[in-house]
């Protein structure tokens, strides 16, 4: 490996595609909204998080007398990690636990996580840097694991009807 | 050891160059927002009445620019061939096998003239500025829309930069099929008028400029109490209510994390929600979400001095690229300060 460090560099550069830095982590799936919900629950346990709590925005709206499909946000975290972020970074405290939101949308349902990546330059420490990193590579790995639970196939684009129709 | 580097080299090369999966790459990056089938969402529709008339290079542009504010981001790290491979897979979904092509060919009107005809037959769905009378950007979020299809805004920078002024011109003479969008024939307009439209649509380029609000601000916004942990709680819950906020039951920041008895007991987020005021900003950007519920967190230190931590919303609703967001959450942020003031008087 000594001997060749240029080709070396050079293979490593071709396997390694960057990251779309996006500000949102999002993912569609086809399962029912209540199976969504399971299985991320699983994956975060799989990933060593905890479900703290589930905010269920869907109710309230109703409750409140507004038309809404499901729509409810999973907080998560670690123990360990809550307690040395809050004691270490108070400011970071308004962005804990971090969340996922899932919501209805017709026949499939959203999965939405703010890129934890998004927070670096907001909050500029070398510890954060890699605590947003790895959030960013757990939710992506969770994303793409809920995702390889469903078959993907070339799916027949559907054509609007051509008069307005009111929701 | 040499022949190996090479034969990584070359399947790494080969992973690089081999031919990208629009289905898969559309998959990934396009339809979360726009849907599986194109039938859109949060973003607009794309399937095969709208595909049918976009040239090829308008999709090109589109993805590499995205639409400051809008939503739709520029995806600037794809490749071209991906970005290619992207277009075809939409182009797919037509149903002619027509190629819509569109000369760089500048059109030369009046753009004085246009702006009085733009806002006589166009501002009522586009907007007096361009920027789109629509709330929000896609169709539904299984709620009600005035517009099945929001009225795009035209006085955007990556609306400016995809479309060529032929094609502008083009959708201006056919209106567009699906949407209320009428011709130039149903319009009455001359070719001349239609040329000054596109003409005073082009002069937006001159005063579209890029967001930058808020940039040197604070993510987290802090504040002193002057009472003690218990009074500074019961302070604010008195002035959600006056605000007319409903706040859910406290929790503390550790809560479900760790057995109850554990927790940090002087660490208490209360969470509230105007539901008036959320429906309205999930109805501008549905995947508001993940930055839910409003909350203030009561923090008593070591020192027993007790602060408030608050999420500055005008800072984090950047990073949703929606401008009618931001417009939002500057109300919510003065509200929050409202709320912070009385609590802490």
């Amino acid at each position: 490996m000594k001997k060749y460090p240029g080709l070396f560099l050079l293979s490593l550069m071709l396997c390694w595609s960057p990251a779309q830095a996006e500000n949102m982590i999002m993912l569609r799936v086809s399962h029912s909204f209540d199976n969504t919900m399971i299985l991320i629950k699983e994956k975060l346990d799989d990933y060593g998080y905890k479900v703290a709590h589930i905010q269920k925005c869907d109710t309230g709206l109703s409750d409140s007398g507004y038309k809404t499909d499901f729509y409810k946000s999973i907080f998560f975290g670690k123990f360990e990690e809550m307690r040395h972020l809050t004691a270490t970074y108070p400011e970071l405290i308004p962005y804990l636990p971090i969340k996922i939101a899932i919501m209805q949308e017709k026949e499939t349902v959203l999965i939405v996580a703010m890129n934890p990546e998004t927070l670096s330059p907001l909050f500029p420490s070398e510890e954060l840097a890699v605590q947003f990193a790895r959030w960013e590579s757990d939710l992506r790995a969770i994303f793409e694991e809920v995702s390889e639970t469903q078959k993907l196939e070339p799916l027949n684009p559907v054509t609007f009807p051509t008069t307005i129709n009111q929701h | 050891m040499r022949k190996l580097l090479l034969l990584i080299c070359l399947a790494a090369f080969g992973s690089v160059h081999a031919a990208p999966d629009g289905l898969k790459l559309y998959t990934k990056h396009c339809s979360v927002c726009h849907n599986e089938n194109g039938i859109g969402g949060i973003g607009l529709p794309l399937n095969s009445y709208k595909v049918e008339s976009f040239p090829r290079d308008y999709l090109l542009k589109t993805i590499r620019l995205g639409r400051e504010g809008r939503v739709m981001p520029a995806f600037k790290k794809l490749s071209d061939a991906q970005v290619n491979a992207i277009v075809d897979y939409l182009l797919s979904w037509k149903k002619t096998t027509i190629e819509v092509v569109f000369s760089d060919t500048p059109v030369d009107g009046n753009p004085v003239s246009g702006k009085l005809l733009f806002e006589h037959h166009c501002a009522e769905c586009h907007g007096m500025d361009g920027k789109s009378e629509g709330i929000g950007t896609g169709v539904s979020l299984s709620r009600e829309r005035e517009f099945q299809v929001i009225p795009p805004a035209l006085n955007n920078p990556g609306f400016l930069g995809a479309a060529n002024d032929q094609w502008i011109r083009h959708t201006v003479v056919n209106g567009r099929a699906g949407t209320i969008m009428p011709s130039q024939k149903k319009l009455k307009l001359s070719n001349t008028e239609v040329d000054n439209i596109v003409s005073y649509l082009r002069s937006f380029e001159a005063q579209s400029a890029p967001l930058e609000k808020h940039q040197d601000e604070k993510p987290t916004l802090i504040f002193d109490s002057p009472y003690d942990f218990t009074t500074t709680i019961g302070n604010i819950k008195r002035s959600l209510q006056g605000l007319n906020f409903r706040y859910f039951p406290d929790r503390y920041m550790e809560m479900g994390l760790i057995d109850d008895k554990e927790v940090n007991k002087k660490q208490l987020s209360l969470r509230f929600c105007n539901f008036n005021l959320l429906y309205e900003m999930i109805n501008i950007e549905p995947r508001l979400g993940v930055v839910l519920p409003c909350s203030v967190t009561v923090v008593e230190g070591d020192d027993g001095q007790v602060k408030l931590y608050v999420m500055n919303m005008k800072v984090v609703s950047r990073v949703f690229n929606n401008a009618q967001l931001t417009e939002a959450a500057e109300k919510m942020h003065l509200k929050l300060m409202e709320l912070i003031d009385e609590a802490t008087l």
